[in-house]
């Protein structure tokens, strides 16, 4: 067992453990980096040195502990040498990042490539040829340049193509939690493109030969027409929008209910005076003459006092009853003034869905303008508005604070002190574009939607679009911005122009004698729409390549418009026009060939006018005279109480007066006789001499 | 039972080989990743960052949770010197440049208790690296022969739960040096 123990090995030398090492590397890289000194003493003993001053080993062979010892002491000199860095993990660590960088150059664009050619072709049954695919993870970015997919039902065709499309994102902000896009771009969008190669996948199905071609039929709506206005029918269909009516009925209830109860007060108050009149008819009789003494006359005089607070009593009450009488009459007054406004504006209201286009060639130009307004502003605005709401949707609610789970920490949390940097808010698209087809192809759509923003306070831009859209030589270009903005003065400004539009009118325009109206047209317009959300602007149309033809060529007006506008290289309209927050568009406006035909056409329009003016107000009276008479009749004996009120009155002060002079006339007998009495007295009286 | 391997490894540690350098060095680092608070990406890259480098990873997570538990106490003085650092006028511009680097944010540099444990680290690193470096001669020069030949130790070690960790020690360690003798 112990000769087994002590068998010994040959060395084959371990590094830094060598037969024969010099002196100098012996000492400084070995004996150095030993730090038990009983290790060093061991390596020491080990060696010897020659002449040359090298370091020889001892021997050749060695036991298995021994040799186990020596291996742990050269690792730990392995261990002790060289630098700071530990270049084994730095190598590990390089070679990963090696083998990342190498993957992501060589092969990363290419896999995504392959996944995602294999992924279409799945999806669509037919090829797919993806080309410069590009993908940065650190970057969050994904770019194609060119990518398309066959038809499976047509192989010589593409069912769509992209030409550049990217998507890229800021990675730093996606580690907070906020989605900032930089750019979401789709270019070049085409469909049923023709293909050089088949693109059928080897083995798929066979085309098949559906075809899918829904056609709208376009609606237009008739424009004005003057010459088949139905003004009963108008008014029996807005018959529930007649106010006056209603409103004479029930003035007509009060001055009824008023009448009976002043007709009621007044005959009392008139009973009242009569009675207090058969009293007073004994004060008449008494004759001041005949009164001979003192005596009598105070008889006299109380018997009118008896009946003064009767009188008085009456009169105040009959006063009073004027009073509260005229404040009712105030009232029936102000029922007749508003029942005339009521019927002021009944009429207005029928005018106004008239539209009599009052002022000539004005009419032309807004019936011309009328179609295109309503159809493009209007519906521009009612996007825009939605637009709008839908920014303001987008925008950060308040932060609420959330209560944090109070721990007491072990340390303190410390301070932060803020620098200046750039803060994203929560959700941010700073472009997002997107064209379909090519430029100089008939049908090309690009638009594009920049900085659209959950917090546009702190990214301090507005969110702006644009559309641009041609299709065979009809051109539309949008251009807006949507302000959220806290301190915004404008919400929302657009600027809208549509070139080369067909528009063609039939039937609509019989009240100028035009049978028919074709002409293109441009549109331009820009506006902003201010804080309570109503909008005024401006419209330029121009008509070019007009071509019209009217009812009957000799007639006077017919032939005055028909020269007036072919005559004229350009017809171009302004039109002023009032967008009510319900996206309702009311226009004014004019035209270049106002001057031509403004005078003559204008008189035969204005004479239209007015026919269905009177028409309306005379069917509008007949309707409401009947409650009107009624109204008038009431409101007469109403006012024949007045005089009834008046008279009571009046008996009621000459009561008064009656009872006054009665009195004065007494009083003044009373002092004549007294003083008469007086002079006699003092004629017999003998006064002391001094 | 891990404080015991702890405690084992830094006998071991001690009695070998392994170049004090080294060892002081882990002590330093962890001295420092102990003043910086660990919640953010500066105290990570650090931490990965020694982990390139020659020193004893075992000493240096050792130190870190033994200098954690008093670290709190220097909250106060970090604070104050974070404080300083992070609003001196000369390095503000230095400081907003840095804060609008990509990902710098998630280092909490701005934090003052970050700040302070950062400068504080590095200012402390070399006199930690210096004092334990000395202290490791010192032990495996003169006092690790004194302590093993002292009476006391040696009644120590014939304890039965000593012996039991002794015997523990030299079975995991490569103290060949006494058995081999």
């Amino acid at each position: 067992m112990i000769s087994k123990e002590k068998k010994e090995v040959k060395f084959k030398g371990k590094k830094p453990f060598k037969k024969k090492i010099k002196g100098n590397i012996f000492e400084k890289k070995i004996l150095k980096k030993i730090y038990i000194s009983r290790d060093k003493e061991y390596i020491l003993s080990l060696y010897e040195r020659d002449k040359e001053g090298n370091y020889i080993l001892k021997k050749e062979s060695f036991t298995k502990e021994e040799m186990k010892k020596i291996k742990s002491i050269a690792d730990a000199v392995n261990k002790n040498s060289g630098g700071i860095f530990d270049f084994t993990k730095v190598g590990l660590l390089l070679v990963i990042v090696a083998g990342i960088i190498i993957f992501s150059v060589l092969f990363k664009n290419r896999l995504l490539t392959m996944a995602l050619k294999s992924g279409l072709e799945a999806i669509f049954n037919a090829k797919a040829e993806v080309q410069g695919l590009n993908f940065e993870l650190l970057n969050a970015k994904i770019s194609i340049r060119h990518l398309e997919v066959a038809n499976a039902d047509a192989p010589m065709k593409n069912l769509f193509e992209l030409d550049k499309t990217e998507i890229h994102l800021n990675s730093e902000q996606l580690l907070y939690g906020k989605f900032i896009a930089k750019n979401i771009e789709c270019q070049g969008i085409r469909w049923n493109t023709d293909r050089k190669t088949s693109g059928a996948l080897p083995g798929g199905k066979k085309p098949s030969d559906k075809k899918s071609a829904t056609e709208e039929k376009k609606e237009s709506k008739p424009l004005l027409d003057i010459g088949k206005i139905d003004v009963n029918k108008l008014i029996a269909d807005n018959k529930t929008n007649i106010k006056s009516m209603a409103l004479i009925s029930n003035a007509n209830l009060e001055i009824t209910s008023l009448t009976n109860k002043w007709d009621d007060n007044l005959k009392n108050s008139k009973k009242r005076i009569d009675e207090v009149s058969k009293g007073v008819e004994e004060i008449k009789k008494i004759d001041v003459n005949s009164i001979k003494t003192l005596e009598q006359a105070q008889q006299a005089l109380n018997k009118i006092n008896t009946y003064v607070p009767a009188v008085d009593g009456l009169k105040k009450d009959i006063e009073k009853m004027g009073k509260d009488f005229s404040a009712d009459k105030q009232k029936v007054e102000s029922l007749k003034k508003n029942i005339q406004g009521s019927i002021e504006g009944d009429y207005k209201f029928f005018q106004s869905l008239l539209k009599l286009p009052k002022g000539g060639v004005k009419g032309i130009a807004i019936s011309l303008a009328q179609d295109i307004l309503a159809k493009k502003l209007g519906n521009i605005y009612y996007y825009a508005l939605k637009a709008l709401e839908y920014s303001n949707k987008l925008k950060d609610d308040k932060p609420v604070k959330k209560e944090e789970k109070k721990q007491e920490p072990v340390r303190s949390r410390g301070r932060n002190i803020y620098f200046p940097t750039k803060v994203y808010p929560r959700f941010l698209i700073q472009n997002f574009a997107a064209s379909i087809g090519r430029k100089n192809e008939n049908f090309y759509l690009d638009a594009y939607l920049r900085d659209v923003s959950s917090d546009p306070d702190l990214w301090k831009k507005p969110t702006t679009f644009h559309l641009g859209h041609i299709n065979y030589g009809e051109e539309l270009i949008l251009n807006g911005k949507i302000d959220s903005r806290t301190k915004t003065k404008e919400p929302l400004v657009l600027e809208f122009q549509a070139n080369n539009f067909p528009l063609e009118i039939q039937d609509s325009l019989g009240f100028l004698n035009i049978k028919y109206f074709k002409a293109r047209y441009r549109f331009r317009t820009a506006f902003s729409l201010s804080k309570d959300l109503g909008t005024r602007g401006t419209a330029i149309i121009n008509f070019k390549d007009i071509k019209m033809e009217v009812m009957n060529k000799e007639e006077i007006v017919s032939k005055i418009i028909y020269e007036a506008i072919t005559d004229a290289p350009n017809v171009v309209l302004e039109i002023n026009y009032l967008i009510e927050p319900d996206g309702k568009v009311i226009i004014d406006g004019k035209s270049n060939i106002d001057k031509l035909i403004a005078g003559k056409v204008g008189k035969i329009l204005d004479q239209y006018a007015k026919k269905y003016e009177k028409q309306l107000k005379d069917y509008l009276s007949k309707q409401i005279n009947e409650e009107l008479k009624k109204n008038e009749t009431l409101a007469k004996a109403f006012n024949g109480l007045e005089d009834l009120s008046k008279g009571n009155l009046k008996d009621a002060d000459a009561l008064k007066k009656l009872l006054e002079e009665k009195k004065k006339e007494i009083n003044d007998k009373i002092k004549s006789e007294t003083e008469s009495k007086l002079k006699e007295a003092t004629k017999n009286i003998k006064l002391p001499k001094f | 039972m891990n404080i015991v391997k702890w405690i084992i490894n830094l006998i071991k540690v001690l009695n070998s080989n392994q170049a004090p350098g080294q060892v002081a060095g882990g002590i330093a680092f962890a001295f420092m990743l102990a003043l910086i608070p660990a919640n953010n990406l500066l105290w990570i890259v650090l931490f990965i960052f020694t982990f390139f480098l020659k020193i004893h990873n075992g000493i240096e997570s050792l130190f870190l949770i033994l200098f954690k538990l008093i670290t709190f106490l220097f909250d106060p003085l970090l604070d104050s010197i974070g404080y300083s650092v992070l609003t001196f006028p000369s390095l503000y511009n230095f400081f907003t440049k840095l804060a609008n680097v990509p990902l710098m944010p998630f280092s909490r540099f701005n934090n003052t208790i970050v700040m302070g444990g950062l400068v504080l680290g590095v200012v402390l690193w070399c006199p930690i690296y210096i004092l334990f470096l000395w202290l490791i001669k010192l032990y495996r020069n003169k006092l690790k022969t004194a302590i093993e030949n002292s009476r006391l130790v040696k009644g120590f070690l014939r304890l039965p739960l000593i012996s039991f960790i002794v015997k523990l020690v030299s079975k995991v360690s490569s103290l060949s040096s006494t058995s081999a003798r």
